[in-house]
């Protein structure tokens, strides 16, 4: 009889939580109706069971017949996007991580061993980084994304229909996925400060010096996720919508809005930098570069968060511009005429 | 074409239409309970068999719909659950038959018109 408890397993295993208990009584009963009637109080042997299960048929096509869902973090709907994003972004920090072991590795000559393995543990941990965030994301935008991505749960009307896209008004898929892979980038910058550092290397040593406070990165890691996530957000809703409207125009707004005032939370807080950037620099005695980094040093600080405002005003207001150019109207007018 | 495809077809345009009529076939003998398996051995013998792996998860689905209530019934030798028609199920039940009649009367009229023409036309 184990088989047919695999059976029951088989099929239970794919039903949710509430309803397994009930359906595998069920179901058991009914494999012992089915055994019962076919041997008039025979005993059954291998092959009678095998036959009844034979005929209530593929365990996997009987638990979707009870409407168990299909499970999955990522659906067909979102593979492909997930999988162009994971590349772009895979590539681009690995190769970035990468760049940074390699011209260390020049600065510093070391043994092919160890270089070996500084690379591979390099791209090992990135790697897990940008499969973990980029997964995340998507996780989350299946999980709570319902049906906005596809057909929405409203009724439909022909008013839905999508406008033909206009060269002007549609959103270059490239704008979003490039959106997309920065937020993670930074993300995954933040969370790995000692590989995007300034590095000193003199003689056989070598001395990371991290851009940020690498103390407060748990106090700041939450408004840093909402960051980078109220971003991604934006371009994962950008990339559903497609055209430029005022509605996407308004929602683009209210992003950046969001964005700009978790921006200034963090990097308009000193606290959010390395405070002992400048002396750790001068200790590690940097030849050439330590005067233009102590004049860089509190002008990035400092106006960094200038830079990423404007940067989103820009965006806000092109977007608004594109979503409600006066310019198309007139070009559908004449159509009309 | 040849005779295999077409049987194909066929074959896989009359499970559709069963498929259609088999809640309708099943809430009609609900009105005193039954469990799974009775009905399908009920329903065989009635010259409408329904598979067991179809049968039962129909039964939690109009359950879950609340035109079924059902019952466990641990006093025999193995326990089962018994399923009836809910008041609501009754009540989509007489509904549903009078859609039924319905679309009985209009597919026949349409068969027969179709048939005329035949008729007329030869």
């Amino acid at each position: 009889m184990e088989t047919v408890e695999r059976y029951i397993y088989a099929v239970t295993r794919r039903l949710p939580e509430k309803a397994r208990a009930d359906v595998e009584l069920e179901l058991r009963g009914l494999i012992e109706d089915l055994l019962e009637e076919r041997l008039q109080g025979k005993k059954a042997s291998k092959d009678d069971v095998n036959e009844v299960l034979m005929e209530l048929g593929n365990p996997e096509d009987l638990a979707k017949e009870y409407g168990g869902k299909p499970q999955y973090l990522i659906g067909p709907r979102l593979f492909d996007s997930y999988l162009k994003v994971l590349k772009l972004v895979g590539s681009i920090v690995l190769a970035l991580v990468e760049l940074v072991v390699v011209i260390k590795a020049f600065m510093a000559p070391m043994g092919i061993v160890a270089f070996i393995i500084e690379f591979l543990g390099t791209l090992f941990e990135a790697g897990i980084q940008v499969f973990v965030w980029v997964t995340l994301v998507f996780a989350g935008v299946e999980y709570f994304g319902q049906d906005d991505l596809g057909g929405s749960a409203k009724e439909w009307t022909p008013a839905l229909l999508p406008e033909i896209p206009d060269q002007k008004r549609q959103i270059p898929m490239s704008e979003s996925l490039v959106g997309i892979g920065l937020s993670i980038l930074f993300l995954v910058m933040y969370i790995m400060p000692q590989r995007f550092s300034v590095i000193q290397v003199a003689g056989s040593s070598t001395t990371v010096i991290p851009i940020v406070n690498q103390e407060m990165i748990p106090r700041f890691l939450p408004l840093f996720i909402a960051f980078a996530g109220v971003t991604i957000f934006k371009e994962v809703w950008k990339l559903a919508k497609r055209v430029w409207s005022g509605e996407v125009a308004v929602v683009n707004l209210i992003c950046n809005g969001i964005a700009i005032v978790l921006a200034y939370l963090l990097f308009a807080n000193p606290e959010f930098w390395n405070p002992g950037f400048i002396e750790q620099v001068l200790e590690a005695n940097v030849s050439s570069a330590t005067g233009i980094l102590q004049t860089l040093w509190p002008l990035v600080t400092t106006r960094f968060i200038y830079v990423i405002v404007i940067a989103y005003v820009i965006d806000a207001l092109s977007a608004l511009y594109r979503g409600f150019s006066i310019h198309d109207k007139g070009a559908r007018r004449k159509l009309h005429d | 074409m040849t005779d295999e495809m077409m049987k194909e077809i066929l074959g896989g345009l009359t499970q559709e239409l069963r498929r259609g009529v088999v809640v309708l076939a099943v809430l009609s003998q609900l009105h005193e309970p039954q469990y799974g398996y009775s009905l399908v051995s009920k329903l065989a013998e009635m010259d409408f068999p329904i598979e067991a792996g179809t049968l039962y998860p129909l039964f939690r689905r109009l359950e879950k719909q609340g035109l079924l209530e059902s019952l466990w019934d641990t006093n025999e030798s193995r326990p089962r659950k018994y399923y009836r028609l809910s008041p609501m199920g009754k009540d989509v039940y007489d509904q549903l038959c009078e859609e039924w009649s319905q679309m009985v009367i209009s597919i026949g009229n349409l068969l027969k018109s179709e048939e005329g023409e035949k008729d007329g036309n030869s």
